[in-house]
């Protein structure tokens, strides 16, 4: 399943499921890219351009997520299906 | 060309959600996707026509507006309108309709997929 | 396109916001259509607050008994429940605990998910 995964209230509940989840794909999502990953790195994460950039996280993610922006979120949400947890 | 349906909870200016909501939907339309949204609880308020800000900044109902005219098509939960004293969406833009949860169910069973925000 | 199972996952707890309610109301709603879908409540993180049998239910009896005609299933995380230390005797009798790979079952086999 595709994970979108935002804030502390629900972003780790989501990515607890997607440990669980040997198909799983993450993906960080407004205050979901401070989100602690290190539990899913074996997992394929994405993180939105923007919530990234404003807030100048792209350096401690690099490496770790795949950056990406409204248009591949779109293909992904239709290519998988979603766990909403933002 | 798929469907997507979108349920959004937060109202304008206090969290992200809107804005998560408006790039979404807005990306689904340009791709050529039918976008159908279900505004509930605070949501409701991201349709009020009436919203000003001192500095030069995307009002919220501008980029709703923009979806609208891209052909998205948005439903507020008559409930939580009329809940805030909405009065049926008087003072909402044109294209927002007042519905109900059966509207949301019926979104539900047309959807390909179904996010929440 | 026709029936949908929902599963409805409510996160938050009572009575701070009003995700709990709006969440229940939500449940009932989904299968209010001509389809008449399939909601199934998921209670976890501090959600699984809303299940101690003292809870206030006032604002969501007439959901209750929806749940109770339709057959709809509620129920809870064993994992969450033990993480904030509530046992399964101060549970209301309507709630069913379940454990974590249960409810990720649960993600798996609904059509779609709403979390509140």
């Amino acid at each position: 399943m595709l994970y979108l995964c935002g804030d502390k209230t629900l972003g780790p509940v989501g990515l607890q499921y997607a440990q669980m989840d040997p198909d799983a794909k993450v993906v960080l999502i407004k205050d979901g890219v401070y989100l602690d990953i290190e539990g899913v790195q074996d997992k394929k994460i994405y993180a939105i351009d923007e919530d990234v950039d404003r807030r100048g996280m792209a350096d401690r993610l690099e490496g770790k997520a795949d950056i990406i922006g409204y248009a591949e979120l779109v293909d992904l949400v239709f290519e998988n299906k979603v766990a909403n947890f933002v | 060309m798929a469907r997507m349906a979108i349920m959004l909870t937060e109202g304008p200016w206090q969290t992200e959600n809107y804005e998560i909501f408006a790039c979404l939907a807005e990306a689904a339309l340009d791709k050529g996707h039918e976008v159908e949204a279900f505004w509930y609880i605070d949501a409701v308020y991201n349709g009020i026509k009436h919203q000003k800000f001192p500095e030069d900044v995307p009002l919220p109902v501008e980029r709703m507006k923009k979806l609208i005219e891209k052909g998205a098509k948005i439903m507020a939960c008559g409930i939580c309108v009329n809940a805030r004293g909405l009065e049926k969406g008087k003072e909402f833009i044109d294209g927002v309709r007042v519905g109900g949860l059966p509207d949301l169910a019926d979104m539900v069973s047309d959807a390909d997929v179904f996010i929440s925000l | 396109m026709g029936e949908k199972k929902v599963l409805i996952n409510i996160c938050r707890a009572p009575f701070g916001t009003v995700f709990y309610t709006e969440g229940l109301r939500a449940a009932v709603g989904v299968s209010a259509g001509i389809d008449e879908n399939i909601p199934t409540v998921l209670f976890q993180s501090d959600g699984v607050y809303y299940c101690l049998k003292n809870v206030d239910r006032t604002d969501a009896l007439a959901y209750f008994q929806s749940y109770k005609d339709m057959g709809t299933a509620l129920c809870v995380v064993k994992e969450d429940l033990d993480e904030r230390g509530i046992s399964e005797v101060e549970l209301a009798d309507d709630i069913t605990v379940i454990s974590k790979e249960k409810a990720f079952e649960l993600f798996q086999e609904n059509d779609f998910n709403m979390d509140f």
